[in-house]
């Protein structure tokens, strides 16, 4: 028989298969994934039923993942994946039971498995050591495990995910932002056409722009709708980081999942998930309080973490919670005043909601003092940073002894933004609405001199007032006081809100970010450019970046 | 003539490997991602080569394999079926019920395309 034609990709052998191999990497990073969103919920549901085609399942992805794995030459996760699957056979067989030692081992596995493709996805080997768990697994199979309290995760889901995907396509992120950015090109083109038609106030012209400007929403909308999942798929990730901590730190720990079909942009799932572990892993070592002092202090042993999220406009807000001891106001003043940040005096003027922000103060959340707020000493700059880059805010809510609340809130698209346009020396600057709470007329009577300096009473909160020519340096060219009245924004920071002078405002208008050209390097106090309906450029601004300079 | 193979893996990354080496030689690749979807394929056309994977969900190996076997005209049809270490027992079921070669995961490429070549010459 005749040898089948040759094509021209790789002819030699070994290349064939380094190609192949590498390629099979690139695919086992996305196929692992799909796995791993899988067993967290798999194996939480599992201890509760102990269902034999949940057993299968589990066995199933594991013998996957091991497969693949091998191919690549991943052996850490081969051989873990090897011994879980054992297990889970050996319970299959009838030789092992189910119990709460066999689930936390199998969530230590979990675990381990998401911290080698986090590894992987940042371009490391994807190897790490395996044999004291594996070991540990041995010695459970093998009967030398003595009881242990029980520690539940129990998460609530709307509905199981579709894993199979009926009638679903992969598509590569990179094409969805390539999407992204021609619906971005659209409306920039959108608005000056809008503002040509006003113009020249021809009805025809006024009817087509309507149209087009109809049919641009609706483009915009189905595309970014294509970007979002389910949060549940983040937040199942941390089904195993609840666990394994509450198990590490010794307390009955419920986590539960509220909101878990409120859509999210994927493509941002990365860069949430190390700010979310933080939130929880201080909630667990700081919030929470142990059992002994739960009941003390009334409430049920085990303590509660939640993770909810819902959909406000197009805001996605997400809120992670726990019913610890809150937070200890005493604490931050004390190590406020320590850091030289706040007299003794200041300090304890601060009222609670000023106090608690303090976290988010950068140098505070590095403060040896209060290492024991943070957790391991990274501070709340992870989170913090991480929700800037995505141009989000991250709020505080909480009741001493009652629990502590984080909310974050994140913009549903990150390409295409609503802001404010205000103007100041004679230029348009764009305030991404997200960190606007509203506007208002000032007048003169309204500015109050007090010892921390000039404020704004809103609602009978007294809140600093800030020129934004101050923050742009431009105070030189000073106001008309002639003006009875003065524009002003309440703005949304980390450290509280305050209300900020302008020279006019001058009207909300969606705008495509462009990102700065990476020649000029970060620029402070500056998100990105907008092309305004007239072809001018507007500056975003980054509020965080200016109020700090 | 170009040979016709049907690969058959649940998992995506090993498949996409195997069809991508298989088509490196010029052979017509088909695939499938579980046992159902594989008979249904199995059904409809005729392949030169089956290269199967034994753990699978909505049907696995074992049974794609047993219902080809009865079917009257696939008695001498290859099948190369696709096992991992610690699967003795479902190997061994697999080559009772007429599988005519096995490999162990992981394997290289080109040590699953000697294989076909070899298969397909017998």
């Amino acid at each position: 028989m005749s040898k089948p034609p040759q094509t021209p990709t790789p002819p030699h052998q070994e290349d064939l298969d380094a190609f192949l191999i590498a390629q099979m990497r690139d695919d086992f990073i996305i196929e692992a994934r799909e796995i791993l969103d899988r067993l967290g919920p798999l194996l939480a549901d599992f201890e509760k039923s102990g269902d034999e085609d949940q057993a299968k399942a589990i066995f199933r992805d594991v013998h996957t993942l091991k497969g693949t794995a091998g191919f690549v030459g991943l052996e850490a996760i081969q051989s873990l994946a090897h011994k879980i699957e054992d297990l889970f056979g050996a319970l299959r067989g009838g030789k092992l039971s189910l119990t709460t030692e066999l689930i936390d081992l199998a969530f230590e596995g979990l675990q381990f498995f998401e911290v080698v493709h986090a590894d992987l996805l940042a371009g490391g080997a994807g190897e790490g050591n395996v044999s004291k768990l594996i070991q540990r697994m041995d010695a459970l199979q093998h009967g030398k495990v003595s009881g242990k309290t029980k520690i539940s995760a129990e998460p609530r889901y709307s509905s199981p995910m579709d894993a199979t995907g009926q009638n679903t396509l992969r598509v590569e992120v990179k094409a969805l932002d390539q999407l992204m950015f021609l619906v971005g090109e659209l409306i920039t083109r959108r608005n000056a056409l809008q503002a040509s038609a006003e113009e020249l106030k021809n009805e025809r012209l006024a009817e087509i722009t309507t149209a087009i400007d109809r049919l641009t929403s609706q483009l915009q909308s189905a595309v970014t709708e294509i970007r979002l999942t389910p949060i549940e798929m983040l937040y199942n990730r941390f089904i195993p980081v609840v666990r394994n901590l509450a198990r590490e730190r010794d307390k009955d720990v419920r986590l539960l999942i509220e909101g878990g079909e409120t859509p999210f942009d994927r493509t941002i799932f990365e860069q949430m998930y190390n700010p979310l572990v933080h939130l929880i892993r201080n909630a667990i070592d700081h919030g929470l309080e142990p059992a002994a002092e739960r009941i003390d202090a009334g409430k049920p042993a085990e303590g509660n973490i939640c993770l909810s999220a819902e959909r406000h406009g197009e805001d996605v807000l997400l809120r992670i919670s726990d019913d610890g001891r809150g937070i200890n106001l005493e604490n931050i003043r004390s190590a406020a005043v320590k850091r030289g940040l706040l007299s003794q005096e200041e300090a304890q003027a601060l009222s609670q909601d000023q106090a608690i922000r303090l976290i988010f103060t950068p140098g505070m959340s590095t403060a040896v003092e209060i290492t024991e707020l943070s957790g391991r000493g990274v501070g709340m700059d992870v989170v913090v940073q991480n929700v800037r880059r995505l141009r989000g805010s991250v709020d505080v809510e909480m009741q001493p002894g009652t629990g502590t609340a984080f909310v974050i809130r994140l913009p549903l698209s990150l390409a295409v933004l609503d802001v404010l346009l205000v103007q100041c020396v004679g230029h348009i600057y764009a305030l991404p609405l997200q960190v606007v709470r509203e506007t208002m007329q000032l007048a003169v009577e309204d500015i109050h001199t007090l010892q921390l300096g000039r404020v704004v009473f809103v609602r009978d909160t007294a809140l600093p007032l800030n020129s934004l020519r101050t923050w742009l340096k431009r105070e030189g060219e000073g106001l008309d006081k002639t003006v009875p009245l003065k524009p002003a924004v309440v703005i949304r920071l980390l450290t509280g809100d305050v209300v900020l002078l302008v020279d006019a405002l001058v009207g909300r208008q969606q705008v495509v970010l462009q990102p700065l050209n990476p020649l000029l390097g970060v620029v402070n106090g500056v998100d990105g450019t907008a092309l305004l309906p007239d072809g001018s450029v507007a500056l975003i601004l980054d509020v965080e970046g200016l109020a700090h300079a | 003539m170009t040979k016709k193979i049907l690969a058959v893996d649940d998992s995506n990354s090993v498949r996409k490997m195997v069809e991508f080496a298989l088509k490196s030689r010029g052979y017509n690749v088909t695939t499938a991602s579980d046992g159902q979807d594989a008979l249904e394929l199995l059904e409809k056309n005729q392949y030169d080569l089956v290269v199967l994977d034994i753990n699978m969900p909505n049907l696995d190996g074992i049974s794609v394999l047993k219902t080809v076997r009865e079917h009257p005209d696939r008695g001498s049809l290859p099948v190369l079926m696709l096992t991992t270490e610690g699967q003795e027992s479902d190997r061994d079921r697999a080559l009772t019920l007429g599988a005519t070669d096995y490999m162990v995961k992981p394997f290289k490429p080109t040590e699953l395309l000697e294989r076909v070549e070899k298969l397909l010459v017998m």
